[in-house]
Order: structure tokens, then C-alpha cells, then sequence
């Protein structure tokens, strides 16, 4: 390769990192917190009662059916979930239709049901796992289109970030194995080398793959080439994109017997080695009324069903999804499911997660050697300020995003029960202190100012589980006694994260005494 | 953002030169995606090669940009792609004529 070109490379990889560093950071950060959407979930509603005891299939569904008859007599959709081990409650869900009158747009509703009683638990509004994770596209406070165009053009620079970084590497596998831990640009490089090769195959897989999760917005003109512009025009396109492979058979069951109870009866029968996660009722009231079945650890954020029951010509049909039509939608359907990770069982979860925080650290060093290089070079007066600056609010990102991603769980337990929207101020709660974390590194003494925030997220984080204690029934006790081990898998990880916290403030403490002793010898010489 | 940027760069000329690098690449380079994706999606009938244009269509962006960034000089970089531009529409505006 010439020279030249690796030179270009080389610039382009250091601007198309650092100039939406921060916004990729976030991305990766509340993306990779994503992974653990349930569990996060789980905490964050504590009213949720737990089944931990084997029960009944059927008779859930038959109280289900009661509660939906009485909650949604109108709804075209119902669902009912059965405890999976990731979601190891009975819930409720369904369709609430628009209202023209009020001006209300349709709905999506849930309750939890109590294993014990037959009776449908009262669960804290709040935004939950759910909103946390779609941050990481959405953006939360601008328009969604505005959110899925910024995400894919931060998406977009940390391709082009990566693959021109595999290019500036000579030896890419070389430099891999050389650490040098001495101070300064050199051992900052090589940590940004670590957390970039280790996990390369994941960096582009995910990137590209989100990339792809977004492409209807960010490469919508080719969509109208052939359907023509608008929204059911795209629609039109998508559903033929994602046309599966259906496969169909009539089985014995009369047509006037069809209801959840048989279905769920059959699916069981049809389907020993799996495990039904959910039953859904769709399209009630209507001609094309039909029953859809879902398998644990088989569904996707456009979940579509494992088996789908109907009537037909007076006989009951089942249709299977065999997978999509398409060779480029069969893709697609792969990279979306890497994406999303639905499949992972809890080693390979945490895999995910640490790959995720691996890229975020990629991304902060990435920020650090920007900073640490023009440090170096800066001879004007504006610029070393300007630097100085943008290295400030650098720390406040960087540490600040944990912090605040901590006290949107802190919130969530401090926010009156019954304040309407409290899920929306738990977000509030999140920018707010993100914000706030900023705003205390532009103020504060800047040779402290690593070690103030790591110590500030290292408490935060520790003392969730004691939050938990007083504003719960829950505690690291009840939760080993009732087997609640989502419960008590996240108040571990929070002490784990604080520890880890509280080990990096004490590592940044003794270079910074080193570091300080260092230019005091310099003065006295 | 552009102010940041200006006072790490020292003389006039490569301000301007990486202005339009900037610029052929966000905005040049996104046309010309487009336009081969399209390209990509016509070389099967049906919707499969759509899905494969777009899906195709980040690395294609991927390479347009490293492209522009490596030329020797802006102009050329801004020339190259104008050009495969008009040529990727010229192809497109004829396959669209030959199909009617």
C-alpha cells in the first residue's frame, strides 16, 4: 500500500471518529444495556410477582381469557404470556383500537397476573427496559425519523472508523500482542488497539447489522424507485420483503371447537420439545379471526409467529413459518437476528454485553488519544483552551453516561408511585444528570476530575441494591430465598459495576499522585 | 462544529480542500450510493435485489468515501464521482426506457 493512502486513511479514521465520538458512545453504551432489557425490566417494576413453581398451563389461560373479557372486550388483539426463563411472569396484553372521539391513537396495554391468586397485580408505570434500550436509536427527544437518520449517520462513521482502521494497521495482528504500559499516547494507543481487534468481528457485525436495521429510512429512495413514494407504498414493499415461507396443512380439529384452550392443547401436543412463550389472538371480531402461537427464545422485535391456527373452507389450518422467501430477506433476517440477540441464552448475553461495553471503551479511547494528540501539538493560547474543553466534557460523557443510566433506575424507585407520566420524568431524570455530569466536569479541578467522577459512579451504582432494600420488598436475601434470580442477578451486576467503578477511581488516583509527583520534580529541576 | 474544525487545520487552501472532500463524500457519495444500489436492485427482477441494493449500499458508501478521502487532489475526487454519477443514471434512465 502506498504510503499517501494510509495517511488519508489515518485522517479520515481520526475525524470520522471523533465527530460524532460522543453520540457513537451513547449508541453503544444504552445499545449494549439493551441486552438486558428484561432483567432491567424486572427491577425496575418490583411489584411483578415471580413464578418460580411449576403451574398449570391451562388454567393460566383460562384466567387470562377471564381478565382480557373483562379488561378489552373490544380489543382485535389479546396475548397471553406464559413464565419463560427470562420472563418468569404471567402477563396480559393486548390492542386498545383508536378512539375517534377522544382523538386517542391505538395502544398497546399489559398487566401482570398473580400465579397465586387469579388476580391482575398493580405494576408502577414506568419507562423500563424498553425505553432504555431504544434510546440507542431513537434518540428519545427528536422526531423518530430525525433519530433513525442520526443514528445511521453515526452508524454509517463508525463503519467507515472501522474499516479504515483495520486499513492504517500494518500489522494489525502484531500490534496486537505489543502492550506497552508506559504513560501517555503509546499506552493509550495500545489500549484502544485491544478494544478495537478483540472484539473487530463484533464492532462490524454490529454496526453493520444496526446499519441494516434502519436502512428503510436511510435508503428509502430505493424503495420508491419501484413503489413509489409515501408510506403505504413502503408498507406495500414491506410486506412483500418480508413474505416468509409458509408451510400449510389441515389438522383434525372442528372448526367450532377452535378457541386459546384447544390451541394451546395442540401446540403442546404438535410441539413437544418446545416451549409455547406466547398465545395470541388476533384480528378478533372479525371474519379473519386466528390464533397464533410463539416459542421461547424464538421471537423478534417483527416477531413473526411459529405457528398460526385458522379456520378454513369449514376445516382448521396450521401454517409454519419456514423462514423468509427472499435470498437478500433470508440475510437480512440473520444479520437482524445477530443484532438483536434474541436467541442468546445468559452466557452468551453477557457476551454481548461485554463486547458492547469493549466497543463503547473503543470509542472512549478513541476520544482520549484525539485530546491527548492535539494536547501535545497545541501551541496557541485558544486552541489548548478549546482542547481543554472538549476534554472536560469528554470525562463528562464518558462517565457521566453511566452515572446517569444509574440514577434512571434511582429515579424510577424515588418518583412517586402515582405521578402521571413518571416514566417519561425517569428519562428526564437520565438526560438531566447526563447533562449535570457535564456541566460539574467543565467546573471542576481538572487533575481530579477522573478520579471525582469514577468515585461518583462508584457509589451510585453501589448503593442501588440498598435503595432496592428500602424501597422494595425486595433484597439480595429475598431474592436468593424466593429464587428470583433476575432480581438478584441485577443488584449483583450493579454491585459489580460500582466496584469496578471504585477500582478504576483508585487506579486513576495513583497515576495521577505519580503523575504530579513527576511534574514537581520537573519544577524543582 | 466547522469552527472546531478550522483551528486544527492551518493554512486556507486545505481548509477549502477538505471542505469539499466533505461535502463529495456526505453528499455526493450518498447520491452515487443510491444510484448503484439501484443499479444492484436491477439486476434481479424481483424484490430479492432490492433488499440486496439496499443492504449493499453501506459498503458501497463505505468504499465512495475512503475514495474520495484518498485521491490526490478534491477536484479530481469531485470529478470521479460526478462522473460515475451521470454514468450510473445514464445506465438506469436506459434500462428504465429499454423495460418500457
Amino acid at each position: 500500500m502506498k504510503p499517501r493512502f494510509r495517511q488519508s486513511m489515518s485522517w479520515l479514521h481520526t475525524w470520522t471518529g471523533f465527530i460524532f465520538g460522543w453520540l457513537m458512545y451513547f449508541i453503544f453504551v444504552t445499545g449494549s444495556v439493551g441486552y438486558f432489557e428484561n432483567e432491567i425490566d424486572r427491577w425496575m417494576k418490583p411489584e411483578m410477582a415471580v413464578v418460580n413453581k411449576l403451574i398449570d398451563e391451562n388454567q393460566i389461560l383460562i384466567t387470562a381469557e377471564r381478565h382480557l373479557n373483562l379488561l378489552a372486550p373490544n380489543s382485535p388483539e389479546w396475548y397471553v404470556g406464559f413464565p419463560a426463563s427470562r420472563n418468569p411472569f404471567i402477563g396480559i396484553s393486548w390492542l386498545e383500537p383508536a378512539d375517534r372521539k377522544t382523538n386517542k391513537p391505538r395502544e398497546w396495554k399489559d398487566k401482570n397476573l398473580s400465579p397465586f391468586d387469579d388476580l391482575v397485580i398493580d405494576v408502577r408505570e414506568t419507562g423500563g427496559g424498553k425505553t432504555l434500550y431504544r434510546l440507542h436509536y431513537n434518540l428519545h427527544y427528536v422526531p423518530k425519523v430525525v433519530g433513525y437518520i442520526l443514528t445511521s449517520l453515526a452508524g454509517m462513521l463508525i463503519l467507515i472508523s472501522l474499516v479504515t482502521g483495520i486499513v492504517i494497521h500494518k500489522k494489525i495482528f502484531l500490534e496486537f500482542f505489543t502492550f506497552r504500559s508506559k504513560k501517555g499516547l503509546r499506552g493509550w494507543l495500545d489500549i484502544h488497539n485491544i478494544f478495537s481487534v478483540l472484539p473487530l468481528p463484533f464492532h462490524l457485525m454490529i454496526t453493520y447489522s444496526g446499519l441494516l436495521l434502519l436502512m428503510g429510512v436511510s435508503m428509502s429512495t430505493i424503495i420508491d424507485k419501484t413503489y413509489g413514494e409515501g408510506k403505504r407504498n413502503h408498507n406495500q414493499f414491506y410486506k412483500e420483503a418480508r413474505l416468509d415461507i409458509k408451510e400449510k396443512q389441515f389438522i383434525k380439529l372442528s372448526p367450532k371447537e377452535l378457541s386459546l384452550t384447544t390451541v394451546l392443547e395442540d401446540a403442546h401436543y404438535r410441539f413437544k420439545n418446545q416451549k409455547v412463550s406466547y398465545i395470541g389472538l388476533k384480528d378478533r371480531g372479525t371474519k379473519n379471526k386466528h390464533y397464533d402461537v410463539f416459542f421461547d427464545g424464538f421471537e423478534g422485535i417483527e416477531s413473526v409467529s411459529a405457528a398460526e391456527y385458522r379456520v378454513k373452507d369449514n376445516k382448521v389450518e396450521i401454517e409454519l413459518s419456514k423462514g423468509k422467501a427472499g435470498k437478500a430477506a433470508s440475510v437480512y433476517d440473520f444479520f437482524e437476528h445477530l443484532h438483536e440477540g434474541l436467541f442468546a441464552d445468559i452466557y452468551l448475553r453477557w457476551m454481548y454485553f461485554l463486547s458492547g461495553l469493549l466497543g463503547s471503551a473503543m470509542i472512549a479511547t478513541g476520544m482520549i488519544l484525539w485530546i491527548l494528540k492535539r494536547q501535545k501539538n497545541a501551541e496557541k493560547q485558544s486552541k489548548s483552551k478549546l482542547i481543554e474543553l472538549i476534554e472536560r466534557i469528554n470525562v463528562g460523557v464518558i462517565v457521566g453516561l453511566p452515572i446517569a443510566i444509574a440514577i434512571y433506575f434511582w429515579s424510577n424507585r424515588l418518583i412517586p408511585i402515582n405521578m402521571i407520566t413518571r416514566g417519561d420524568y425517569e428519562v428526564h431524570s437520565l438526560f438531566i444528570s447526563l447533562i449535570a455530569c457535564i456541566c460539574i466536569c467543565i467546573i471542576r479541578p481538572k487533575i481530579t476530575l477522573w478520579k471525582d467522577m469514577l468515585w461518583l459512579a462508584a457509589s451510585v451504582y453501589m448503593l442501588l441494591p440498598i435503595l432496592n432494600v428500602f424501597t422494595s420488598e425486595h433484597s439480595l436475601m429475598s431474592s436468593i430465598q424466593n429464587g428470583d434470580s433476575l432480581m438478584l442477578g441485577f443488584d449483583l451486576s450493579m454491585l459489580f459495576f460500582g466496584l469496578f467503578f471504585a477500582i478504576s477511581a483508585l487506579v486513576v488516583n495513583g497515576k495521577a499522585v505519580h503523575k504530579s509527583v513527576e511534574e514537581n520534580l520537573v519544577y524543582s529541576q | 462544529m466547522v469552527h472546531i474544525f478550522m483551528m486544527f487545520i492551518k493554512n486556507k487552501a486545505v481548509i477549502i480542500n477538505v471542505i469539499t472532500r466533505v461535502l463529495v463524500g456526505l453528499i455526493g457519495g450518498f447520491v452515487l450510493t443510491n444510484l448503484v444500489a439501484i443499479l444492484i436492485s436491477n439486476m434481479s427482477n424481483d424484490i430479492d435485489g432490492i433488499v440486496a441494493g439496499m443492504m449493499l449500499s453501506f459498503i458501497v458508501y463505505t468504499a465512495i468515501v475512503m475514495f474520495v478521502f484518498s485521491t490526490k487532489t478534491a477536484l479530481r475526487a469531485m470529478l470521479y464521482v460526478v462522473f460515475a454519477c451521470v454514468v450510473a443514471f445514464g445506465v438506469i434512465s436506459y434500462i428504465d426506457m429499454v423495460a418500457k
